[in-house]
This record gives C-alpha cells, structure tokens and sequence, in this order.
C-alpha cells in the first residue's frame, strides 16, 4: 500500500511539472559562430569536438557561483551535415544580448531559450545546429 | 607333529588376524569420521562467519549441506571444497533463452564453492557456482565439478556471497567457447571463434535518440570487438533478479591472455596469486600513465601506494580508471590534495572538477581534503576515492558516449526507473545529484564490493556500506524543486533496507572523519 501511494505521488509530481514545462515557451535564437573572419586571438569562443560532442567554449564566466567558462555543445553524430549556401536569414543575435541573456537565465537558459548556433564554414557555406547549455559542475 | 600343530592353531592365527584387520578399520574409520567432522566444522563456522549478515540476495535462501562435499584439487596451491546446497525455495538461475520455468529448474545447479590455500592451510574465500545445461536435457549435473565439466555444453558462472555476478565460461560439448564477466568484459575464443562476418550486433547501432545510444567500452587490443549483452537472472518464480552483464567481444583477432581457464578467481582482483577466470583485462599490472598521481603522492606517498594503486587490482574499480589509462592521450584523471572543509560538522571530503583542458567531461581532477587524508580512516579516504573516482567516471560516460544513465530499472528497482526518467527529462547531462541519485539507486552494492574486497577482511560489509553512504545524499549546491525530496527518499531507502537509522550513520561517520592512528593512513613506510 505504501508502496502504491509511493509511485501515486511520483506520477503527480511526474505529471504536474511536465505539465510545468510544456506551458514554459522556449524562443528560439540564433548566433553567428564565425570562426573563418575573425583572428584566433580576437575570438570570444573556442570551437572543437571532445568525445561525441562538439562544443562552443565562451570566455565568459557569466553565470553566477559557476567559476567556468560556459560551454554549448551538440552531439556530432546527429548533427545536420547540409549546409546553406548562402547566410540563412535569421535574425542573429549579438554576443552582447547572449551573454546578458546567459546572465539573466543562468543554469536555466536552455528552459527558456532554444539556441542555434550558425557555424560559418569554408566557400562561404553555414550550418546551423541547435546546441544545449552544458556545465560542467563540481561534484562533492 | 608340527604340522598338526599348526594346522590347530591355523583357524585361531585367521581369526585373530581378521579380528586385528578389523580392529584398525574401525579405528581408521573413526579417525577419517573424525577429521572429517572436523574439517565440516572449520568449513561451516567460516561460512557463518564470512556470510552475508542480512540477506542481500537469493543465494541467501540456499543452504549448505555440510555432509555433502566434494573436494577438488585444481592446483598444488588450492584446494577447493564443493559443497551441495538444500533448496526449498526452489531459487534458480534462469537461462536467458528457455521460457519453459520447470526446464530452466532441471537444467541449473548452485553449489558453494570454498576455497583453501594448501600452504597456509587458511581459507581463502568463497563464491556460489552455478551451472547451466544448455545441451540435452537428461544430462546429470551431478557429474560436473569445479573445473571437471566432462561434456558439458552451458555455461558455469560464479557469483560472490552478495549475489552479484563475478565471471563465468561458456562451454561447448566441454570446451571453453567465451568467457564473461559481471563487471568487465570478456572475449569469444577457441573453438567458436566467428569469422568476420558474423560481427553484426544491433546492441551498438543507436535507437533514435542520443541518449539511448548504448555505452560500450572497447578494449584497445581489438581491432574488431562488438559487444554482446546478456542478462543473467537468479531467484524464485516470479521474483527474479536480472543482472546486464556484457559476455564478450566478438573479436576477429585476438584471444584472451591468461590461464586459469574455466575458473574463479579466489583471491578477487589480486593478479598476482593467478588463479585466472576473474575476467580482468589483463591490464591491471600496466601503469597508470595517464592516472596522474604525482601531486598526491608528493604530500601522500602512502594514500597513493594503499589506496589508490590498490583499488586498481580490483576488478570493479579498475574498469573506471580503465579510461584514463591511456598512454599521453586525452582522458586523464589527476588526483591531488587539496585543503577544504573538515570540521563544525561541515565535511567536504573530495571534489571532482572536469580538468580545465577538458570541454565536455572527458578528462577530470580529483581533490581530495588534506585534513581527511591526514584525520580520517584509511576506510573513508578509499570509500572517498570510489566515490570521486564514479564522478569521474560519469564525466567520462557523458563526454564520451552522451550516455550517463546508469540505473538499472529492472525490478525490484523500479522506484529507480521512476526516478531516472525525471532526473534526465529535467536535466539532460549529469551533475552532482544525478551521479549521487545513481549511487545510490544503483551502484552502492558494486561500491561495496569493491571497498569490501579491498580491505581484504579488514572492514566488515556493515563498515563499508555506513562509509560510503557518506555525502551521498547531498544533490549539490541550489538543487532544482524537488531534487533534495528525492535524494533523500532513495538515501532513506538505504537506511532502511540495511536496518540504519540516521543517529547510527552520524556516530559512525564521527568515527571515520577523526580516527584513531591505528585506523588512519601512516605518512610512510609503506613503499
């Protein structure tokens, strides 16, 4: 019997925050992550792949009591391999708005936000994945 | 006259002689009745000793027939007793592919198996040996022994006293096919060996989404491996508890070092006394290039030579470090000691940070406390280590395979199952309370496996079990709604499930964060 009204309340609070995040409405956004125009040493992020992922390391310490560059990443696998021929034209957003909205969500942004990341690519080819806010947080 | 003499006393001299042949049977007899009883007696006083003191698994419902044991010698160091065991709760191990339950029941046998050395005259330890008929059905088991498996076709696997899964051999009328192992992975081999083309295996191709693609370790010196998962089921109808265990690599090229084949491992993941059939790698004596120790042991040498390289020889453990060790490549894992917190009942005994060369986790660095090294038992300082070490590990699974879900949601552990599905819907990649939530739901009996073997018969399964439940309930700092609720519901399940209450772990933990010398690591002599 306790048992039963163990996974009961499971289910509802199951159930009540799914219904939490299904009425939480995620906009999506779009960063240009040119690594082709821009010197190595004026970048503001490092671009590469570790394991199964590829990640977007921003120097930017901007989420609070997370002393650590902050890192997007998508798994490289299931990645969109096509690319545009031309720029896509979506409205990009600067990395002065991203960070503030980093800022303002912090470990949440990924609730509220769906970032794109727009890679540019050689000949003027793009390619756009969307990317999850990843922290690699210290473990006690 | 002589003769006639002798032809009288003939009949006195025969029935004399018989009386005297019968006189020393008897006495033989009762000789070998009583270095047999007493032989028993040793066996079965060790066993209630060394048994498990609550009942962890099914194997516990069996007992042993002390009248009935056959003895073996498989090497001139070991002598193994066999011993039969009464069954009334009809437990079993279920082969993997008979639905018929009554067939199942007629083609398994558990025996317990202890093992002597002959030199020391000491017991050694003990395993439950199960074996699996998978040939004709009217095969009796009877016949096959530790070692001796006449023309079996099956498989033998063994178990440790907790239940869990050590190794085992596959067999095909009577010889080695494969072996495997409960927490590492083993290879095909000898006669079955596949050829190229039979390596197709949907366990490793992915099944939609990222996260259920299924974590495979490749070992390195095979140029082809695919994994193979079996699931291995012991208990009584209805209430069976299934273990994933990876059987082998089907492998076109190489086959596994060693002896001891078809064999348990009586001394654990101590390479050094053979034995052979643990289904380690092989690789546990190689040196851990890319396990940076150098700043521990500067401060530390004895944590390093007792701890840390210890841990290593055991199997469990070893496939968590297993890689880092990597020869100057990317992962590694740096272990320091740092100073943190260590008194006014605020106890950060290590912490587990992704290396700052590292993106997603692959490499990490692991602090820990220089007061626990210095005040704590060398049971928390090891039982610390397993547990930073599976932070560590965790980091490794997530950059490397996407893959962190580690909870078995087989019964009885469906609560788990339940918890899993939330944690990961909420939070995507693992953190200080997803790798807690999978601690404690389902890797606290292989945590205390591997802290048990460990300390060698110096820490009791109560000790181990209370130490490493250290921290284990903290979710991390500014945990998400409701994410404190259910770590402490599985912690609290612990507790209870082992019979602790919250006062019993505090005592204890007291004990451990300030103990006493004889209780602590020495600063040296232990090279």
């Amino acid at each position: 019997m306790k048992n039963i009204l163990k996974i009961i309340s499971l289910l509802l609070i199951l159930f009540s925050s799914k219904l939490v995040s299904a009425q939480e409405i995620t906009k999506s956004i779009y960063f240009l992550a040119d690594t082709m125009n821009i010197q190595k040493d004026n970048r503001i992020f490092e671009m590469g792949e570790e394991g199964v992922w590829t990640y977007f390391n921003f120097y930017c310490r901007c989420i609070s009591n997370y002393d650590r560059d902050i890192t997007f990443i998508y798994f490289t696998d299931t990645a969109a391999k096509n690319a545009y021929i031309d720029k896509p034209p979506f409205v990009y957003i600067s990395w002065k708005e991203l960070s503030k909205l980093i800022w303002e969500e912090g470990k949440g942004f990924d609730k509220k936000y769906k970032l794109n990341m727009v890679e540019v690519l050689p000949n003027k080819r793009f390619r756009v994945n969307p990317v999850m806010l990843f922290l690699a947080e210290i473990k006690y | 006259m002589m003769k006639k003499l002798n032809s009288r006393l003939t009949p006195v001299k025969v029935f004399v002689f018989c009386c005297l042949l019968l006189a020393l049977a008897i006495a033989a007899c009762k000789k070998n009745d009583t270095e047999q009883l007493a032989e028993q007696n040793e066996l079965a006083k060790w066993y209630i000793q060394n048994k498990p003191t609550t009942h962890v698994s099914y194997f516990d419902d069996l007992k042993p027939q002390w009248e009935s044991i056959y003895i073996s010698e498989p090497s001139s160091e070991l002598l193994v007793y066999e011993v039969k065991l009464s069954n009334p709760k009809k437990v079993y191990q279920k082969l993997s592919d008979e639905s018929q339950k009554d067939r199942s029941q007629l083609r398994n046998n558990i025996r317990l198996l202890i093992f002597k050395d002959k030199v020391t005259k000491q017991i050694i330890s003990s395993c439950y040996m199960s074996i699996l008929n998978e040939g004709e059905l009217s095969k009796s088991l009877d016949e096959i022994h530790y070692k001796r498996v006449n023309d079996l076709s099956g498989k033998i696997m063994f178990f440790n006293m907790l239940g869990k899964l050590e190794n085992g051999w596959g067999y095909l009328d009577g010889q080695i096919t494969m072996r495997f192992n409960g927490s590492l992975e083993g290879y095909y081999f000898g006669l079955k060996k596949p050829v190229l083309g039979d390596l197709k295996n949907p366990a490793i191709t992915e099944t939609g989404s990222r996260f259920d693609k299924l974590m495979t370790y490749t070992p390195e010196p095979c140029a082809f491996p695919q994994p193979d998962w079996r699931t291995s089921c012991v208990g009584v109808d209805g209430y069976m508890t299934c273990t994933m265990y990876l059987a082998g690599y089907f492998c076109v090229d190489q086959t596994p070092n060693g002896g001891g084949e078809g064999g348990y491992n009586p001394y654990g993941g101590n390479p050094g006394h053979g034995g052979g059939g643990s289904g380690s790698t092989g690789d546990n004596s190689t040196p851990s290039i890319e396990i940076k120790k150098d700043s521990i042991a500067a401060k530390f040498p004895c944590v390093k030579v007792m701890v840390l390289d210890s841990l290593e020889t055991i199997p469990a453990y070893n496939k968590m470090v297993q890689p880092f060790i990597k020869n100057g490549q990317k992962p590694s894992l740096t272990w320091n000691a740092t100073t943190q917190p260590w008194s006014d009942g605020n106890f950060s005994a290590g912490q587990t940070k992704v290396s700052s060369d590292s993106f997603t986790g692959m490499s990490s660095d692991i602090n820990i406390n220089t007061a626990m090294l210095q005040q704590g038992s060398r049971l928390l300082i090891a039982a610390t280590i397993i547990h930073e070490t599976y932070h560590a590990y965790i980091n490794y699974l997530f950059a490397s395979s996407g893959n962190v879900s580690l909870v078995n949601s087989s019964k009885p552990n469906y609560m788990a199952g339940l918890y899993q599905y939330i944690i990961y819907e909420k939070t995507g990649n693992s953190n200080n309370y997803t790798d807690h939530y999978n601690m404690l739901t389902s890797q606290f009996d292989n945590f205390t496996d591997i802290l048990y073997s460990y300390g060698k018969g110096n820490f009791t399964i109560d000790d181990c079990r209370k130490t490493l439940l250290f921290g284990m309930n903290n979710p991390g700092p500014n945990p998400e709604a409701g994410q404190q609720e259910f770590i402490n519901q599985a912690y609290n399940d612990l507790l209870k499930k082992y019979g602790y209450t919250a006062d019993n772990i505090n005592m204890f933990t007291l004990e451990q964060t300030n103990a006493i010398a004889s209780k602590r690591i020495p600063n040296s002599g232990c090279q």
